[in-house]
């Protein structure tokens, strides 16, 4: 029988060292080198046509109704397939926030007489010619988009219906006094006209967003409850095939009414990947964009390497992370305290947790934002002035609070350093991370959370988007978006008064002169503005990341 | 016994309503709004009131609750507030994948496991025995993404042997990594549990008149020893085909395979009701309905447990 | 007919046979009872046999820790239990920094976590926290849940799987439906739901955890209970007048003793681990107090740039892991020395 030698003691020990070699040795060599498809640069960099364009995403879209669907991938894919009458330039930078035509012939505006002189009748032109797409293969009409538009707003899922509601008739629609919306009209077959019940500077933005693109009726009605899987428009891309979970495939419009447009064939969203697993597949040839970026753990490593490093393609995101404190628990109710922790905030920090994937943000607006105002700083870092102005509110020895965040990468890190910042000038706040939906629930609750991360990014680029939703008193009520539930009657005035100005120059001052009241006033500490980073293989032409439209297949090619 | 099985279905109506009933309770104990979900955070107080009276939140709990059973009874598991599709479709679509990677996960198990633990066994203290014991122990208290991330990087990357993630390209080939993974670590269950199972037995009477009666070991082994040691890993094995099959959401996570673990994960990030409620009532059916089996298996491995 | 003789401490043994280098032990304990039930069949055999002369009485436990005390590596295990209780206990004198400290130098340029370092002895993670120093304190947090979850899930298995594999009848549906039910139990919604309601706390972890492993305790103990019961000796307890009680302490447990030894040390690894799926929630200490499953959790998405992050975490739990194995085994071969005389 066995006996118990004394052997296996040592060879044991052998055994566990060998192993702990062999990882470290393996993963050391991971880091260095990675298999990088060898592919010579094209000859001629000019759209070639045909080919199919592989992205990957984690989530799936919950839906591709234009009317209900408001997830970042819903947006990506109803790009593809459906259009409304205006669009973004596919330009990136600033140049993309300008608004130019679609579905319709030229942008409304005070010149060519699309806007009324008191500014509350828009005149749009429809293209001719513009059919859907098969198998619905008829001519758009002005009444599509009045079908399209008053089905969006009788939805009752739909969550944009607000952005639309200064449009006459709407109310009475909504409330289902009226079978229409009167202030909606198709004058004729290629005219539409709408008519607000006042001036609404950012109404071509928010006409502009998916919620009002063109769907065909019959169409719609075929599908009922089903046509959020069966999507189909005027766009350069048609629906094909969603296999739940892996894949979303899109083919060439062969009835585009765009001459030469769009160059792919195909279009295919692999699903369910995350982020690593992505950059892997990517590294291999077998994604050609990765839907979701680089992994902020990958990037250092990415831009080390010389292949990939030239296959990064960034851009800041029209959006922000600041600290909210909300007014109604002590002691965020003491401007004094909100003003010294503004200064205690390393943003700088921030930015490196991130890889420099985020710019430091000294103020409300994002860069992107009209109003952003170029390297202005309203509150610097200085964590000893912070403890100063605390003591000069009371609290020389600081005070004790909570800081809350959801668990969605990276807050949690993120907000670990804001609370030693905090720490740091004698805050003693404890850490509470939570699920994103109970996190927003809690948020818009009234007196429930002190302090804690908030993010926001922009509908479309004009800043009553930003002003509304954050700053405004209808905002801070319960289930409101404005988690510091500050707001004041200055500021309720500013905004009414820029609302009414016709000068676009003047009206953007105006909002700028917001800025500069709320900075005072310091509901938010604003923290960082993010950078999306992301990357494509070298077979992918003409890519570049878009400021509304982050990632626009529509206008890339296969090398 | 035919009595008794019929028993057991019943009761296990009993359990799926006790489970139903406590996943509504605490779907409604978590302060969220699955409104805000459905519409978004930029969606204004009116529009979120609006979503919460289309999708029956207005409605008392109790009632809701009722509800719910009332379409349950009549073959209706309702739909998904985030995508609006019939939630028994939504689960049976993504469940063939995850039902793949858990019997692959199973049976890496057990082909690690049982041998590692007889071997073990056998040559208790031996030099093989401490070497296993480090190494299972070792994969054991690695957490499975990272061991996931790793297989994956060096046997789908580096040296692209499988495929990197997905079931797509052949489901055997992809299901190798995933379950490989699921099996390293769940393997040092069963090889410890098997060992110390036949370590209990070896020492028997009947086992040393065996081998005095001059039986080869290997009738030995497995008449004797195997015949009487398989209960606890019976009953583990029943246990883990229950909980696979309710989705590892890691390693469907890390390789991307569209299974009802994701699936499940997501309806609770988002309070998505009714995708809730379905796959957790699904995953209560398997695992109840392997408990069962697991029962049974034992009057068939030991002929002197009965029920009655 | 198979016949498994006892293995329990030694009370109810039934010597059938020496061999040469055997040392006698009839489990004499210091309880009388014990010493009547064995009475007439065993000192009949002990009785008979060559070596009678040398039967010694010594106390029960004592023998059991004797044994013990002769496996090396069981000690080992022991050794380096004490050496990581010391660690978590002292951890505010011994470890070289603050383990929520974020240092500048602690991260790169580019914000990666720093490799070893003769400031930072096992380097640092994603926030520019001393790696070490974490781990020391990590211990605290992971060791009383890793034990306590074990424990309260041990408690309440042993007892639910023990009540219903003997008892049967009404007993065994109600205990083994419960069972079920908290099988099919949404965990991470329980963990959800309590996360959003109440503040983060060590003791709502353990419990939570615990709820989580107690049924397959329940299941495998309720499972070999079925078998046990219905062999020989049992019904020879029974004959004997033996009281419920007494059969399951005396002629059950003993046989279970090994499962649950192997059940308790692995599960140290399991529930240490499902503490990084909990943190990641935001179930469990709250940040920035370090605890191995927290440290896990943060550090995955680094596995290939800073994949110390996560393997050191790894190892502190398998060497303790190992211990707890190596003790476990010592102690199913003290309570049974059947096993080394093969």
């Amino acid at each position: 029988m066995t006996r118990r030698s004394h052997k296996p003691a040592a060879v044991t020990a052998a055994v566990v060292l060998g192993l702990a070699l062999l990882l470290a040795l393996g993963l050391a060599a991971c880091g260095g080198g990675t298999t990088t498809e060898s592919s010579s640069p094209s000859s001629s960099d000019s759209p070639t046509q045909g080919g199919t364009l592989t992205l990957s995403y984690l989530t799936e879209p919950s839906s591709l109704d234009p009317a209900v669907a408001w997830n970042v991938i819903d947006w990506q894919i109803e790009h593809d397939i459906y259009q409304g009458l205006l669009q973004y330039a596919h330009e990136p930078g600033a140049a993309g926030t300008e608004l130019i035509p679609c579905l319709a012939t030229e942008v409304p505006s005070a010149e060519n007489g699309g806007i009324s002189a008191d500014g509350t009748v828009y005149t749009f032109k429809l293209r001719e010619g513009v059919n859907f797409q098969p198998p619905v293969s008829r001519e758009v009409t002005a009444a599509d988009f009045k079908y399209s538009f008053e089905r969006m707003m009788k939805e009752p899922r739909a969550p944009a219906t607000s952005f639309y509601m200064g449009v006459v008739g709407a109310d009475e629609f909504m409330k289902g006094k009226a079978d229409e919306i009167g202030g909606f009209k198709a004058v004729d077959d290629y005219t539409v006209e709408i008519t607000l019940k006042s001036a609404d500077p950012s109404f071509l933005n928010a006409v502009t967003m998916d919620f009002c693109d063109v769907v065909p009726k019959e169409w719609v009605e075929k599908w009922g409850k089903q046509f959020n899987r069966n999507p189909l428009g005027t766009g350069p891309f048609v629906f094909q095939e969603w296999t739940p979970g892996r894949e979303i495939v899109l083919t060439r419009n062969p009835d585009y009414w765009e001459q030469g447009k769009p160059y792919l064939d195909t279009i295919d969203y692999q699903l369910s990947f995350n982020p690593s697993t992505a950059l892997l597949k990517l590294e291999r040839g077998e994604v050609d964009v990765l839907g979701d970026g680089v992994p902020v753990a990958d990037i250092p490593r990415v831009q080390a390497d010389p292949t990939w490093k030239k296959q990064v393609f960034s851009q800041p995101l029209v959006a922000i992370s600041y600290m909210f404190m909300n007014v109604e628990m002590k002691p965020f109710d003491d401007v004094k305290v909100r003003q010294a922790l503004s200064w205690a905030i390393n943003r700088d920090k921030l930015v490196k947790l991130q890889a420099g994937q985020a710019m430091s943000l000294w103020q409300f607006y994002p860069k992107g934002m009209p109003g952003y105002e170029e390297g202005k700083v309203y509150y610097g870092y200085d964590p000893e002035k912070a403890k100063q102005l605390l003591a000069d509110a009371g609290y020389p020895d600081g005070f004790k609070t909570m800081l809350y965040t959801d668990n969605v990468d990276p807050n949690p890190k993120l907000w670990q350093s804001v609370q030693a910042d905090l720490a740091a000038v004698g805050v003693d706040a404890g850490l509470k991370t939570m699920s994103n939906n109970t996190y927003y629930t809690q948020q818009g609750t009234p007196n429930t959370l002190t302090a804690g991360s908030f993010g926001w990014w922009m509908d479309f680029p004009d800043p009553s988007d930003w002003i509304a939703p954050l700053f405004s008193k209808s905002s801070a009520v319960e289930g409101g978006m404005n988690s510091s539930f500050w707001w004041s009657p200055q500021l309720e005035a500013m905004f009414a008064e820029a609302q009414a100005m016709t000068d676009p120059a003047a009206r953007i001052g105006k909002f700028t002169d917001m800025q500069a009241y709320i900075s005072e006033q310091a509901p938010y500490v604003p923290c960082y503005q993010p950078i999306q980073t992301t990357m494509c293989t070298e077979t992918t032409g003409g890519f570049y990341l878009h400021p509304v439209y982050q990632i626009d297949p529509t206008q890339y090619w296969k090398k | 016994m035919g009595k008794y099985v019929v028993r057991r279905l019943l009761w296990m109506l009993v359990v799926l309503f006790f489970v139903s009933l406590i996943t509504f309770a605490l779907a409604f104990a978590v302060p969220g709004d699955p409104a805000k979900s459905v519409a978004g955070t930029h969606a204004t107080p009116e529009v979120l009131e609006r979503i919460r009276s289309e999708l029956g939140l207005d409605l008392p709990i109790w009632k809701q609750y009722g509800l719910y059973l009332w379409h349950l009874m009549h073959g209706n598991m309702g739909y998904s507030y985030e995508t609006q599709l019939p939630v028994a479709t939504a689960i049976l679509q993504r469940f063939p994948a995850t039902l793949t990677v858990a019997m692959f996960g199973v049976f890496f198990e057990l082909l690690i496991g049982i041998p590692i633990g007889m071997t073990s066994a056998l040559k208790q203290y031996g030099i093989r025995d401490r070497t296993f014991t480090v190494l299972s122990l070792l994969f054991l208290s690695m957490p499975a993404f990272f061991l996931g991330m790793i297989l994956m990087y060096l046997f789908a990357f580096k040296w692209p042997i499988f495929p990197l993630g997905s079931l797509d390209q052949g489901v055997i080939y992809g299901a190798i990594l995933p379950g490989l993974t699921i099996g390293l670590t769940g393997a040092a269950w069963y090889s410890r549990l098997l060992r110390s199972s036949m370590l209990d037995i070896l020492g028997a009477d009947y086992v040393k008149a065996a081998r005095a009666k001059g039986l080869p070991e290997r009738t030995v082994v497995w008449r004797h020893i195997m015949r009487n040691a398989w209960s606890p890993i019976v009953t583990l094995l029943g246990m883990d085909i229950g909980w696979f099959l309710g989705g590892v959401l890691v390693v469907e996570y890390v390789f991307g395979i569209p299974g009802i673990g994701q699936q499940a994960f997501q309806a609770i990030q988002t309070l998505d009701l009714p995708l809730i409620m379905g796959t957790v009532l699904f995953a209560a059916l398997l695992v109840t309905l392997s408990n069962f089996v697991v029962d049974l298996a034992y009057t068939w491995l030991d002929p002197r447990v009965k029920y009655s | 007919m198979s016949y498994v003789p006892p293995q329990g401490p030694g009370r109810d043994r039934i010597i059938h046979g020496l061999e040469p280098e055997t040392e006698i032990d009839l489990g004499l304990g210091s309880s009388t009872s014990g010493a009547s039930e064995i009475g007439t069949a065993v000192g009949a055999a002990g009785m008979w046999s060559p070596d009678a002369l040398l039967i010694e009485h010594r106390s029960l436990w004592g023998e059991i820790w004797r044994r013990f005390r002769r496996d090396r590596f069981a000690m080992m295990g022991v050794v380096v239990i004490i050496i990581l209780v010391l660690v978590a206990l002292l951890a505010p004198w011994i470890a070289p920094h603050d383990p929520t400290k974020q240092y500048d130098e602690g991260l790169t340029m580019q914000g990666m976590p720093v490799g070893p370092s003769s400031q930072f002895w096992l380097g640092t993670d994603t926030l520019g926290r001393d790696l070490l120093s974490r781990l020391m304190y990590g211990a605290r947090v992971s060791l009383v849940v890793g034990v306590c979850a074990n424990g309260f899930a041990l408690v309440l298995g042993v007892i639910f799987g023990l009540a219903a594999g003997y008892f049967r009848g009404g007993t065994e549906t109600l205990l083994m439906r419960v069972t079920d039910v908290m099988m099919a139990f949404p965990i991470i919604l329980l963990a959800v739901a309590l996360v959003s309601v109440l503040k983060p706390s060590i003791w709502i972890l353990i419990l939570v955890i615990g709820i989580v492993y107690w049924t397959p305790m329940t299941r495998v103990i309720h499972g070999e209970v079925l078998s046990i019961r219905e062999k020989e000796f049992v019904d020879a307890a029974r004959l004997t007048g033996c009281r419920s009680g007494r059969i399951l302490s005396r002629h059950i447990l003993p046989h279970l003793v090994a499962v649950i030894l192997v059940y308790t040390s692995l599960g140290l690894a399991t529930v240490i681990i499902f503490e990084a799926t909990l943190s990641y929630i935001g179930l469990g200490v709250q940040p920035p107090t370090p605890s191995w499953g927290q440290m896990i959790s943060e550090g995955q998405p680094y596995y290939l740039s800073a994949p110390h992050l996560v393997i050191y975490p790894g190892l502190a739990i398998m060497i303790t892991v190992l211990a707890f194995n190596l003790v476990g085994d010592g102690l199913r071969d003290a309570f049974d020395p059947q096993q080394r005389r093969r």
